[in-house]
């Protein structure tokens, strides 16, 4: 689906590329979010105007998913490399970063996982939370993240057992 | 439901209001400006083109117009009068470019 619409936004087609945002936005957001980055919205924002204007570059429209979250990837670590950001956020807008909680995952394994989330190097933050939690397959997010396949293996593996070890109260 | 299928619910989290079409419209309005600013990169360099074209072929050209010249002026009062509409529409692209108008 990704393909024929990245066809039409490279011919240059505005629409085709809105509905690319519109199918992309949510889970890149989310990505950014459980990544640990607090403004995952100007990230993604920003994701999406450089992806627009490098779409020419894009060899395989079929990975475009896996080239825009590279793009996001390499956004955010450039973002934390620069100055801080001056734009004060109000409450309402921190309310709507706030993520859609999992009805499965009860409070205290929750502050748990989040916890536990946060003490993992941001690496292996990505690559859990692209593997377990959105599904990718190991060589998307390798080459999303730009990343050794054996890396993210090893980084999903030693994320996982640490994130499991702190639920269901072990 | 295991250990590892309530993971994979926390680590999919997604943002709680779905504010697709608010962040798509921003995404598009910048996609929009920069693609306008593209094209104006275009036409500038394009203007340039002819102009040096044109510059090149002063001599010819300078001849040429000296003799049909007197038969140019109505041309030449519509042209001004187009350039006159192009400006009057001139808020329309501020607005475009992001700029802010009065």
């Amino acid at each position: 689906m990704d393909a024929a619409l990245v066809r039409q936004a490279r011919a240059g087609s505005q629409t085709a590329f809105a509905r690319l945002v519109a199918i992309h936005e949510k889970p890149l957001r989310g990505f950014l979010r459980k990544s640990g980055w607090i403004d995952a919205d100007d990230i993604a924002q920003e994701a999406f105007v450089a992806a627009w204007a490098g779409l020419p570059k894009l060899r395989e429209d079929e990975g475009f998913r896996a080239w825009l979250y590279g793009v996001a990837w390499k956004k955010a670590l450039s973002q934390r490399r620069g100055a801080q950001r001056a734009a004060a956020r109000d409450e309402a807008w921190r309310g709507e970063q706030e993520l859609e909680a999992a009805a499965e995952v009860g409070a205290e394994d929750r502050m748990a996982l989040e916890a536990a989330l946060a003490t993992l190097p941001e690496d292996q933050r990505a690559c859990v939370t692209l593997c377990l939690g959105q599904g990718w397959s190991h060589a998307e997010v390798s080459q999303a993240l730009g990343l050794p396949l054996g890396t993210v293996k090893s980084h999903v593996t030693r994320g996982r057992e640490r994130l499991l070890a702190v639920m269901g109260g072990s | 439901m295991n250990l590892d299928d309530q993971l994979s619910a926390f680590l999919g989290e997604t943002p709680k209001q779905s504010r697709a079409d608010v962040f798509t419209a921003e995404v598009m309005k910048r996609v929009e400006q920069q693609a306008f600013l593209d094209q104006l990169k275009g036409l500038v360099v394009g203007a340039g083109a002819i102009a040096l074209v044109l510059w090149g072929c002063a001599p010819a050209l300078n001849a040429a117009v000296s003799a049909i010249a007197p038969s140019l002026a109505p041309t030449a009062a519509m042209l001004a009068f187009v350039a006159a509409v192009v400006m009057a529409g001139g808020p329309g692209v501020w607005r475009r470019l992001g700029l802010s108008v009065g």
